[in-house]
């Protein structure tokens, strides 16, 4: 986009009928995601005839239908499920924001040999679907003993993720300015300590922003975790929904599967407002330094 | 306020905490007394048996229950079931290539013919010719006659043989909105020709379309099989789609008037818009009467018993006889799900035991009650919406889905025939052009069969 | 920005490198080189000894493939028709909800962002009902207001279809596209504007010399990420529509899925699957390389 037409914009702001416009546009963005979330918390609290009920289907619940949640819980083994996406994505998050922030310091920082093939080695992961590996990754567990294992599953993915969060960290770090860790440097820290203490607090926003993304993206997972785990008790949460769904066609019951997708989305919101809280602050840490 | 790292610590624990109370077995129905688990015995039998329902789906609960009335009434066997969940036939083909098959499995027909015809499964005649549970008839009398002509009695590996017990029996036909036709006064059609007036009727007065219609995997393909196998009947379809008769799409006129009749009739009485409904909108529509009619399997009952109105009945009627037809005016498509025995289990004595205990009248009439599952045997009154189906379980021969094709060409169907169907059903190429290119399709598909294999599979 | 005069320590590259390196290997790598290898082969998923070695004769079918490249049709509408809409609405967003005068800034950011956090399946339930031609919202929504003319059969047909499903897909991961472009200009250190300013420079020439071009290096990423989602976009398809009706809104992954994974077939064809999905792969690398050249010379030039 043309700076010049930006820069155009961002005056056009401070002027009244655009504001009207922006608010429009906005408001009505808004409107269509507030409607159709509500609409799945409201579906969630209805009795599946409500649902299909042509003139309840748009409209709200008669009574809150709690068991919907129950039911969801305890017929899908939701409390093992949960507990089991919770260990996966919470471990695989961590490991994910170590392993790709100490890779992506080194690529961003430190000329080699080999620095930009390494870092082209990992974006073009990025162009590999997960389709393509789900089988050989299915014959390589089961060679080695692993099925039904959520380490192994948290292994893949740490490495599946990798391409995303090296590229994008890199970025991040390439973009700090290196007075801060010149400054480290002549005060005789070593290597080490400069990433600890100097470098990672300053990508924080980067950092956040990757873990957010991560996190929802390994919490969501299904596609890996179907091939790879069977046994019912090592179950993650889209998994145990996919089941619910897929399987339970003769059940039809679709209020206990939307009230598992809200039983869902309740952490990912969690986990977006306080790490949403915490960027901001660490955007605004920055601006005040000026 | 505690710092962000607090409060995830916080909610972790009060997450861990929620979680312990969703790790017990669900309750099942609540007039149903508990069946009490038998503590385990160091020398009892115990039964592996794969189940293609996972824990919580379906009557899953109901068949646990029935499982540990079994063993209490024979307490020298003990059950280990695996409940497979989704992707099921690859798992439990993948037990059998590890050599770990388990005492019995319970599947489809389809996946029942290819095991018997590759020598998995053991023919299980002996076994039908004994009694039945209750021991007062030949256990092979107590099954629905048209069901026991279905293809699991399969040209096995060992000849013409049995080689799966019927768990449950569903049916295909025409779901009609039983309400509308009595405060109408229509009647149900027999022939095709009333079916079609009755739809023109429908839409002069009533101002709804005749059929609705899910967009669902090869469910649109019925009604052309349908008209098929009745126009044409179920040999001349099977054999010219397996390749294994001289004639093709293209030499036999017949084949063009099937594909004109169902393009007139899904393009002139459909929905519109049938083929953009994901599943379940479509049946939702049906049931919130936006069509008259609907055609669909005997599942249907049970999947809409608790979401559809009350003062909404529901009945079946077979698919009709098409007049001038020379092919099976009344077969109907009859999915047999039931019980196989794959080669080199442990204890097939056992699980034939336990298998006979589960199609006996108690169990079969539970079935019922729990979940509107059809039952397999004679004597046990049918679920509600499916007394339609009597006339077709009663009778002489029902046909696998697709006359076959499903076992012996599911491939075939799904790569040349279902595509062109769903193109030909919307309108959007001609019969003329359906039949070249489902001829074009066909000779390419078996071309690189033979390139491959040398064969089907 | 140069980081010329360091002292490099060779071991601590290869320590923070080596984990990295190791998971993306045995467990990203590896496989991928397993699947190039079972796209020669035909197979139908079990017990890898019956399946029969064909060469290329998996990728010689799937370049004639008519609904394949259909896929692929439709793959490329989602990233350019698609890839304007998002990028446009996401830039909107971004440059509206960092701009001090806009009340509600938080408010809107959560709201747009929502979609992300729904699961998949549940956004494609949430739409199938909405669309339906009788009772959906959207055609129920145009009656009401008198405008009967306009309701659709939303589903029905390839073109239309396809429309629904570029915007549910945009309405889906804009949120993403939002945070990233925000986190770009808000990530901004204040200092440098503070600095530009001490320096005498105007408005123009600090949105020019430091806005722009560094959020310019994200825009890059976020292109390149999208187009990257778009050939291999798979889950909102699949759930909204199964590819249908008549195999006319398939992506290359649906299709895929299709073939190696059948519903009601015993008969799998994970060999041509697996072929597929060999071929996305070489697309999508051959298109982010292209992206990456093209991006870094405007960078040099610059």
């Amino acid at each position: 986009m043309d700076a010049q037409k930006k820069l155009k914009w961002r005056q056009r702001l401070s002027t009244g009928p655009y504001l009207v416009l922006i608010y429009l546009i906005l408001g009505t963005w808004a409107a269509i995601t507030l409607f159709g979330f509500s609409w799945i918390v409201l579906t969630s609290f209805k009795t599946n005839r409500e649902l299909f009920g042509i003139r309840t289907v748009w409209g709200l619940p008669d009574i809150l239908q709690w068991e919907n949640y129950v039911r969801a819980w305890t017929r899908s083994q939701m409390g093992n499920f949960l507990l089991n996406s919770i260990w996966v994505s919470a471990l695989s998050v961590f490991l994910i924001d170590l392993v790709g922030a100490m890779a992506a310091y080194v690529l961003a920082r430190f000329q080699f040999a080999g620095n930009r093939l390494i870092l082209g080695a990992f974006i073009l992961g990025s162009a590999i679907p997960l389709q393509l590996i789900t089988v050989p990754l299915y014959l390589m567990f089961n060679d080695l003993g692993l099925r039904d294992s959520l380490i192994a599953l948290t292994l893949v993915y740490v490495a599946i993720s990798m391409p995303f969060t090296v590229f994008v960290l890199t970025g991040f770090f390439k973009s700090i300015p290196t007075a801060l860790e010149e400054a480290a440097v002549l005060d005789g820290a070593s290597d080490y300590a400069v990433f600890w203490r100097v470098m990672l607090p300053l990508a924080t926003p980067g950092l956040l922003t990757v873990t957010i993304f991560n996190f929802l993206g390994v919490w969501n997972e299904y596609l890996l975790a179907l091939m790879l785990i069977n046994e019912t008790d090592k179950m993650t949460i889209p998994l145990g929904l996919y089941n619910l769904q897929v399987v339970q066609e003769y059940a039809a019951d679709f209020t206990g599967l939307f009230a598992g997708f809200v039983i869902m989305l309740l952490p990912t919101i969690a986990a977006f407002i306080f790490l949403q809280d915490r960027i901001t602050r660490g955007m605004t840490v920055g601006a005040l330094k000026g | 306020m505690a710092s962000p790292t607090t409060r995830l610590f916080y909610l972790l624990f009060l997450l861990t905490f929620l979680s312990t109370c969703g790790t017990e077995e669900p309750t099942p129905a609540e007039t149903v007394p508990q069946e009490e688990e038998l503590p385990p015995d160091p020398n009892a039998i115990v039964l592996d048996i794969f189940h293609p329902f996972s824990v919580g789906a379906s009557i899953q609960p109901e068949l646990a229950r029935q499982g540990r009335r079994f063993v209490r009434q024979n307490p020298q066997y003990r059950i280990k079931w695996t409940w497979a969940g989704s992707e099921s036939v690859q798992r439990l083909r993948a037990r059998l290539n590890a050599g770990d098959p388990p005492d019995a499995a319970l599947n489809a027909d389809a996946f029942l013919v290819t095991m018997a015809r590759q020598g998995l499964a053991l023919p299980l005649d002996t076994y039908l010719e004994g009694q039945n549970y209750e021991e007062d008839s030949r256990w092979l009398d107590t099954f629905w006659p048209g069901l026991m002509h279905n293809s699991h009695v399969a040209n096995g590996a060992h000849g013409a043989h049995f080689y799966g017990i019927p768990w449950s029996a569903h049916v295909s036909g025409i779901y009609y909105n039983k309400g509308l036709f009595e405060r109408r006064g229509y009647a149900v059609p027999t022939t095709w020709s009333q079916l079609v007036n009755l739809c023109q009727t429908i839409r002069d007065q009533v101002h709804i379309p005749c059929f609705e219609a899910d967009n669902f995997n090869g469910y649109n393909a019925r009604l052309l099989l349908y008209i098929a196998t009745r126009y044409l009947g179920n040999d001349v379809l099977y054999d010219t789609a397996t390749n294994r008769s001289g004639t093709s799409w293209t030499n036999d006129p017949g084949f063009l008037k099937v594909a004109e009749m169902t393009q007139d009739f899904a393009t002139q009485h459909y929905t519109r818009g049938w083929q953009g409904n994901r599943w379940p909108v479509g049946q939702m529509d049906w049931a919130n009467e936006g069509a008259a009619m609907i055609l669909m399997p005997t599942w249907l009952p049970s999947e809409l018993r608790d979401v559809k109105a009350e003062d909404f009945i529901m009945d079946l009627f077979p698919f009709p006889a098409i007049e001038g037809a020379t092919g099976n005016p009344t077969v109907s498509e009859i999915k047999f799900n039931g019980w196989f025995i794959p080669k080199g289990a442990k204890n097939p004595d056992g699980a034939m035991q336990l298998i006979k205990f589960l199609s006996s009248r108690q169990t079969q009439e539970e079935n019922v009650k729990a979940g509107g599952v059809p039952p397999a045997i004679k004597g046990v009154s049918l679920p509600e919406g499916v007394e339609g189906a009597r006339p077709i379980l009663a009778g002489d021969g029902g046909m696998p889905f697709a006359a076959g094709l499903d076992a012996d060409a599911a491939d075939w169907l799904q790569t040349v025939l279902y595509p062109l169907n769903d193109q030909l059903m919307i309108g959007l190429i001609t019969p003329t052009q359906f039949i070249a290119q489902l001829q074009e399709e066909h000779d390419v598909f078996y071309a690189a069969q033979a390139a491959e294999h040398g064969g089907n599979l | 920005m140069s980081s010329g005069g360091r002292r490099r320590d060779p071991k601590v590259i290869w320590v923070f490198l080596a984990p990295a390196i190791s998971f993306y290997a045995f467990f990203f790598l590896y496989p991928t080189f397993e699947a190039f290898r079972i796209s020669l082969y035909s197979w139908s998923g079990f017990g890898f000894d019956t399946a029969v070695y064909v060469g290329l004769a998996n990728f010689t079918k799937a370049l004639r493939d008519k609904w394949l490249l259909l896929a692929f049709t439709n793959n490329l509408l989602i990233m350019i028709v698609g890839g304007a809409l998002l990028f446009s609405a996401a830039l909107f967003f971004a440059v509206a909800l960092t701009n001090r005068r806009i009340k509600g800034r938080t408010f809107f950011k959560t709201v747009i962002f929502l979609p992300h956090i729904i699961n998949p399946i549940g956004v494609a339930l949430l739409w199938v009902f909405i669309l339906q031609p009788r009772f959906g919202m959207l055609n129920v929504l145009l009656r009401s207001v008198g405008l009967e003319d306009f309701t659709q059969v939303w589903l029905g047909s390839r073109g239309l279809a396809m429309a629904c499903i570029i915007f549910i897909i945009v309405w889906y991961v804009i949120g993403f596209y939002m945070v990233l472009l925000i986190a770009g200009v808000e990530g901004i250190p204040g200092d440098l504007y503070a600095a530009a300013r001490v320096d005498g420079a105007n408005e123009w020439q600090v949105f020019w010399r430091i806005t722009f071009p560094l959020l310019r290096d994200v825009l890059v990423i976020g292109m390149i990420y999208w187009m990257i989602s778009a050939l291999k976009i798979f889950g909102e398809v699949w759930a909204l529509t199964r590819g249908q009706p008549a195999n006319s809104t398939h992506t290359i992954t649906t299709y895929m899925m299709q073939q190696a994974l059948p519903y009601q077939s015993t008969v799998f064809h994970m060999g041509y699957g697996t072929a597929i999905a060999v071929l996305l792969f070489g697309l999508v690398f051959c298109v982010s390389l292209l992206f990456f050249r093209l991006s870094r010379k405007e960078a040099l030039e610059y």
